[in-house]
């Protein structure tokens, strides 16, 4: 949710934070800030986005920095309520990635003992907290602070009279780089990999104490080493080239991301093991969970293996049964729902597996097994080619445990991706821009698409859309159905079909117009849809895939069109590293 | 110095090859032609390259976007022609530079010739010079160039490439690029005229089975992927990473084949052939002289010869192609040319077919076996 | 005084040797070529080392660490970009002191000419006469003064190169800053020498002896010079009618077994077993836990470690990778039939013999035959009886 950043080394430490906080931006942009310790520290902080910020509005000379770039959660997002925050003195500064859970009543406490608090965020009592227990020694101030601190939190702080910085990670990813004469702190590697690729992932529960030439890592009183990792990663890879936006950008990339995560070869050992499980439960949220929901379909008409699949917030109040195998799914592997629930299985003795796109991230170290989607870095907010390429890593395991029925169809898959991008949206868009309510039905596996349909259009263009079993609109819903609240009904040519038709020509019955995607030549869907979107010819199953990316270049398209920021939807952050 | 390269064109004489992807795009030796174009100019020097990208411009950004490509990519909206299209890089020139069509094969040396001389173009030959705008030349200096000519055999030709300073975008008005550089020579001006061998330029699909051949002479071998100890690889070849060569096969270079193909046992390809990924070719067929595009298949016992395939096509078994006469008809000219089949993207055929001088529109379907010939238009289906 | 060293680049054409190592990482008679450098600016008294590293830089780190076993001080300045030779020099600018030397990382020399070249004013550049000035930069000179440095050509103005050895004042690092990228899109140092040159200022030392780097086969060369120079020691288990004839080191752990002839000069690192009846000639290195087996020889080759050439095999010539595994019978031909020089990669190697390159983790079956000049990648694999040659890429099968 919020990004942040600490640096100590032989530059300048201004503009390596600024350009850090550039990088991290994705993660949030309500507001930014940062704080550079030279002689005194000096602070700047600002409401809006770091891209915006203005290099001659600030400068301030020093070897130490830390910054944040918010996505706000306790307090509306303002100039006082950006980070860095200060304590009484001025003297400590603190960044904070996190929530922490009771800091209401510790507020209450510091404000009972004379503290004073500018801004009204949670992250602002562990500056006070600080400033109560330092005597000299920052570390040992950090370590006496979170002791206090419920909640997830990846803190870095600054103080004035010591010439380093000090950092405690709980939940919250926290990362350092490791370069020649400088070491970086960051919520990812993105910030640091011009600088080094050498990283250290710390654990829960680390302190560290760092500046430019030494570390120590301490964990429940005890110093501790962590291995450190070299990270091969283009830095070039997440440029957006010539095109308008990331997503679009993401979105012409999916016909190589559904290839690459197709074609891997699972380890014999956890396809016995899904093979052998009693029971399989797929966990994930938003565009991860729509994922899981494609595999519970897939699963169940090819493999003959029922699963169960559950949104991460919610599973926490089912216990997880030993025997069970647990697919853990998030792009970034630092989604903090999906992370509780992985922890929760795994105590209890499943087997879990993990479906990211990050080596390295949290869940792949708390995890059994790792599928990585290698859909390569995913800028823009809206789940896009990494919805395709976990749709490609569960089709592979469909097609792994069903005796290859899904590969051996799919020559040509690549050229089928590739042709859905040129098809024709216009007439559809022109149909939702002026929409205030949508429905997006579908059958079978198309129902999860349909779902993710609706997920794409709302994010991005605020359009209020709901996706909704066809069969299920009658039993409610279609009250609600007029002539201004269009339907896009994914009706390929599938078992469903003759159903999907029926359910169209209720729809209609009710003056909602219609846009359809179906299968080319389809002249029935043709006749009786308002609009219809023909899919280009697929192999079987295949246009589960066609149907979503087409539903993905419609939302971009109609957000275009309504003149929406598009890869940072207001209120939405990329990973959610927050419960 | 810098350089334009206009890549905003269709290129509709092409067509039906250029549905999916611009001209520029289309692949040679399986790199799309405008990377040759790219890769003359930083041989040269030259670093500071503008892309012009238009039609089906997201499929050319990505593909710019890949690693290892560093230029500037600027969109014309419309399709508007040449000079319009220089337009649009205005802004971010700075001083003399080089105009280029991305669609030509352009070589390393054509490059050199003319890159240092300001105010000069580039002219070559060709065996239809009524496709081009023909240059009259007076002491080595251009006196006209010419759009629409009459009878003009034997004329150098303009390949496009120009090396001129930024002043001229102060006498653009709506004129077209031939006309700016007469308005240069009526103000007393001197233009250098180049003449150059290292330039092709593929007007009609065929025209790509040309090139393909010429490139493919310069390729550096490599082998890479699964290959049968049995297969027989001689002459320079190179096949891609993933890629799967079945025993018995013979390839006799030159010949280039891409990245996760599958090639059956005992087939042939033979020189002058191009295959992109993800193809597969079936045991017992015979390629030669021809580019097949990603995606495609061509079925068993199929001799598939001085021919192109669109991406994702499907000839079935025993699929044949017979080269033969074609005439057509071009903006009011009449020409001829060889060859076996055009086919477009996406176009499926059945066991036992024959193509004969035939360009076979995009996703046609060919649902039995028959000769086909002449054209076909796209989504045509025979019976 | 500080020495400089560039060590950042891959050395692509050393492919696929350096598939997981940089070029300086490279060995010669078993030791890295940068260790031999590092020996030999020590042996001049200078001891005070900047690495400029890049590509693979934790196999230099980890290989040299801070210097102390070798009883110098080494600091890392990281160059991320491979921008030219300035600017890796300006990567290593916040260690300098004062006068400093810099070398590139991929050469040999002599601790005398490091001497010399320090005994000379700054600023200086090392030039050296060469039979090939074709194919470096060639240095023009009227006393000891350079008058014009010109780039790579086939008809080079004289026979006096660019070593790539240097010795600079701080002040370089004002002509560093005002450099542009050139055409290659680099920034290059010798542009930077260009104000010296035209004041008459930069002076040039002649190196006696020098030996650059570039090619795979450039490592045989080297190798033969180094092992030429080696003293024979015995640190391993020689067992009886073993014949060493010549300079013979062998490593500590390792075995000689009966009926092995070997001519010296040649090294064998630790713990290899080679024999019985194994045949080695004159300039091999074989690095630490190989193993020459039964009726094997290996001739002017570098064998690099845990490699494998077990039972009837023939290596001549020929830049053999870590891990690699010959099947028995496996052979690699190192002669053309009409004489003329072999080509490798494209590339004219100037040698009438030379075998081939393998990479690391090369996997042969047995009586595979590999044909002279054949470039083979890093974990190709190849099947019984198959026939290699050409450029084969990393990872390439080679099946039934």
């Amino acid at each position: 949710m919020c990004g942040i950043i600490g640096y100590a080394g032989r530059r300048e430490a201004g503009p390596v934070v600024v350009g850090g906080l550039k990088k991290l931006e994705y993660r949030g942009y309500d507001s930014f800030g940062f704080a550079i310790s030279g002689s005194k520290i000096a602070v700047y902080k600002k409401n809006g986005r770091i891209s915006d910020f203005n290099e001659s509005e600030f400068s301030a000379n020093g070897s130490l920095g830390i910054g944040h770039t918010r996505w706000a959660t306790h307090g509306v997002p303002d100039d006082k309520n950006a980070h860095p925050h200060m304590d009484c003195s001025g003297k400590i500064a603190i960044v904070h990635n996190g929530i922490i859970e009771n800091y209401a009543e510790l507020r209450k406490e510091l404000i009972s003992e004379g503290h004073i608090f500018t801004s009204d965020t949670d992250s602002e009592i562990i500056a006070h907290l600080l400033e109560k227990y330092y005597d000299g020694d920052l570390l040992s101030a950090v370590t006496k602070t979170t002791e206090f601190l419920d909640g997830a939190y990846a803190i870095l702080a600054l103080c004035e009279d010591e010439k380093r910085i000090v950092a405690a990670r709980q939940s919250s990813p926290l990362v350092l780089g490791i370069g020649d004469g400088e070491i970086f702190a960051s919520s990812d590697i993105t910030p640091m990999l011009e600088y080094t690729q050498k990283v250290i992932f710390l654990e829960d529960g680390d302190i560290v104490s760092f500046d430019k030439s030494s570390l120590l890592i301490m964990n429940a009183g005890k110093e501790v080493s962590r291995e450190s990792e070299l990270i091969d990663w283009d830095i070039d890879a997440a440029r957006k080239g010539g095109f308008d936006h990331f997503m679009l950008k993401e979105i012409y990339e999916e016909p190589d991301v559904f290839y690459n995560a197709f074609y891997f070869e699972p380890e014999e050992e956890f396809v016995s093991k899904i093979r052998d499980a009693d029971e399989i439960t797929v966990v994930g949220c938003g565009t991860s969970y729509h994922a899981g929901l494609i595999f519970r379909y897939l699963m169940e008409e090819y493999a003959g293996m029922p699963v169960r699949v559950e949104i991460a917030s919610e599973a926490s109040y089912f216990k997880p049964r030993p025997g069970s195998f647990i697919i853990a799914v998030s792009q970034s592997g630092e989604t903090a729902d999906t992370l509780a629930v992985l922890r929760q299985a795994k105590s209890a003795g499943c087997t879990t597996m993990a479906v990211t796109n990050v080596c390295g991230s949290s869940i792949t170290r708390v995890a059994d097994y790792s599928l990585f989607m290698r859909a390569g870095p995913e800028i823009s907010v809206a789940a896009t080619k990494s919805f395709i390429a976990q749709v490609a890593v569960f089709m592979r395991l469909v097609d792994e445990l069903s005796d290859k029925t899904l590969s051996e169809s799919f020559t040509g898959i690549h050229r089928v991706i590739e042709e859905c991008l040129m098809v024709d949206v216009d007439a559809a868009v022109s149909m939702c821009k002026g929409a205030k309510n949508l429905f997006f039905i579908g059958r079978g596996a198309y129902y999860p698409v349909s779902l993710e349909g609706a997920l794409k259009l709302k994010e991005i263009t605020y359009i209020h859309a709901e996706g909704y079993p066809a069969g299920e609109l009658k039993h409610g819903p279609f009250s609600l159905l007029d002539e201004d609240t269009p339907v896009v009904a994914v009706c390929p040519e599938h078992d469903s079909r003759a159903l999907m038709i029926s359910n169209i020509r209720e729809i209609k019955s009710r003056g909602s117009p219609v846009i359809a995607l179906g299968g080319a030549g389809d002249i029935d869907l043709e006749e009786i849809a308002d609009v219809f979107i023909p899919l280009p010819k697929a192999p079987e199953s295949g246009d589960i895939i066609t149907s979503s990316v087409i539903l993905q270049l419609l939302a971009y398209r109609t957000a275009v069109a309504m003149g929406r920021d598009v890869d940072k939807p207001r209120n939405l952050a990329k990973s959610v590293t927050v419960v | 110095m810098q350089a334009v390269i206009l890549a905003g064109g269709e290129g509709h004489r092409l067509r039906p090859l250029t549905r999916s992807r611009p001209k520029v795009l289309l692949p040679v030796a399986n790199r799309p032609i405008i990377d040759y174009v790219i890769d003359s100019l930083v041989v040269n020097g030259i670093r500071d390259i503008i892309v012009v990208a238009g039609y089906r411009k997201e499929q050319l950004v990505r593909h710019l976007n890949e690693p290892g490509y560093n230029v500037d990519v600027v969109i014309q909206k419309k399709q508007l022609g040449a000079a319009d299209a220089l337009k649009c890089a205005g802004g971010l020139i700075k001083d003399d530079f080089l105009v280029l069509p991305g669609d030509n094969y352009i070589g390393p040396s054509a490059i050199s010739a003319i890159k240092d001389r300001r105010n000069a173009m580039l002219i070559s030959d060709h065996p239809q010079p009524f496709n081009f705008g023909v240059v009259d030349l007076k002491g080595g200096l251009v006196s006209a160039i010419s759009e629409k000519p009459g009878d003009v055999s034997g004329m150098p030709v303009s390949t496009g490439v120009f090396s001129l300073s930024k002043e001229i975008f102060g006498r653009m008005g709506d004129l077209e690029i031939p006309d700016i550089i007469s308005g240069l020579i009526k103000d007393g001006e001197t233009i250098e005229a180049i003449h150059t061998k290292d330039w092709l330029d593929a007007v009609y699909p065929w025209d790509l089975l040309k090139m393909n051949k010429n490139v493919l002479k310069g390729i550096s071998p490599e082998n890479a992927g699964v290959i049968s100890r049995n297969a027989i690889i001689s002459g320079p070849v190179r096949i891609g990473e993933g890629t799967i060569i079945g025993s018995n096969s013979v390839i006799n270079g030159p010949v280039v084949i891409g990245e996760d193909c599958t090639i059956g046992p005992n087939t042939c390809i033979m020189p002058g052939t191009s295959i992109g990924s993800r193809v597969r070719i079936d045991p017992f067929a015979y390629i030669e002289d021809s580019l097949i595009m990603d995606d495609s298949v061509v079925g068993s016992h199929s001799r598939v010869t001085d021919s192109v395939v669109g991406g994702g096509a499907v000839l079935a078994d025993h699929t044949s192609t017979k080269k033969s006469e074609y005439c057509f008809e071009s903006d009011g000219y009449f020409g001829r040319s060889e060859f076996g089949a055009i086919i477009g993207d996406g176009v499926s055929s059945t066991p036992f077919t024959v193509y004969s001088a035939a360009v076979v529109g995009n996703f046609v379907s060919i649902e039995e076996g028959r000769l086909i010939k002449g054209n076909l238009p796209d989504y045509a289906v025979v019976r | 005084m500080e020495c400089v060293v560039l060590a950042a680049g891959e050395g692509k054409r050393m492919r696929p040797l350096t598939t997981s190592r940089p070029k300086v990482m490279l060995p010669v008679a078993n030791r890295p070529m940068l260790e031999h450098l590092v020996k030999s600016v020590k042996e001049a008294g200078i001891k005070d080392f900047i690495f400029v590293v890049g590509y693979r830089e934790q196999e230099i780190r980890g290989y040299f660490g801070d210097g102390e076993e070798m009883g110098v001080r080494i600091r890392y300045a990281v160059q991320r970009r491979q921008r030219g030779t300035a600017d890796a020099l300006d990567a290593a600018r916040d260690y300098i002191t004062g006068d400093f030397l810099m070398l590139n990382g991929d050469m040999i020399v002599q601790s005398g000419d490091i001497s010399g070249i320090c005994s000379m004013s700054t600023p200086c550049i090392g030039v050296f006469e060469s039979d090939h000035p074709e194919e470096f930069g060639v240095v023009t000179v009227e006393g000891d003064k350079v008058i014009a440095l010109i780039e790579k050509s086939s008809t080079p103005p004289g026979n006096l190169i660019n070593a790539g050895a240097y010795l600079f004042g701080l002040d370089i690092f004002e002509k560093t800053d005002s450099l542009e990228l050139s055409e290659r899109g680099e920034l290059e140092l010798t542009d930077a020498l260009q104000p010296y040159i035209n004041k008459g200022l930069l002076s040039a030392y002649r190196l006696q002896t020098w030996c650059d780097i570039g090619e795979p086969w450039n490592l045989l060369d080297a190798n033969e010079q180094f092992l030429s120079e080696t003293e024979p020691e015995n640190h391993g288990v020689v067992e009886d009618y073993v014949v060493l004839k010549g300079h013979v080191v062998i490593g500590e752990g390792s075995v000689i077994k009966s009926g092995t002839y070997v001519e010296g000069p040649c090294i064998i690192g630790k713990n290899c077993i080679v024999g019985p009846h194994a045949y080695i000639r004159p300039s091999t290195s074989i690095g630490d836990n190989c193993h020459i087996g039964h009726s094997s020889e290996i001739k002017n080759s570098l064998i690099m470690y845990g490699t494998k050439i077990p039972h009837f095999n023939y290596v001549g010539d020929s830049v053999v990778g870590p891990g690699c595994n010959f099947g028995a019978g496996s052979k690699i031909a190192n002669l053309r039939h009409d004489r003329r020089n072999v080509k490798s990669g494209g590339r004219d190697t100037h040698r009438k013999k030379f075998g081939a390159v393998l990479g690391d983790n090369v996997q042969l079956g047995i009586n595979c035959s590999v044909n002279v000049g054949t470039i083979i990648g890093s974990g190709v694999m190849a099947a019984p009886g198959s026939f290699l040659e050409g450029k084969i890429a990393d990872k390439t099968k080679i099946g039934r």
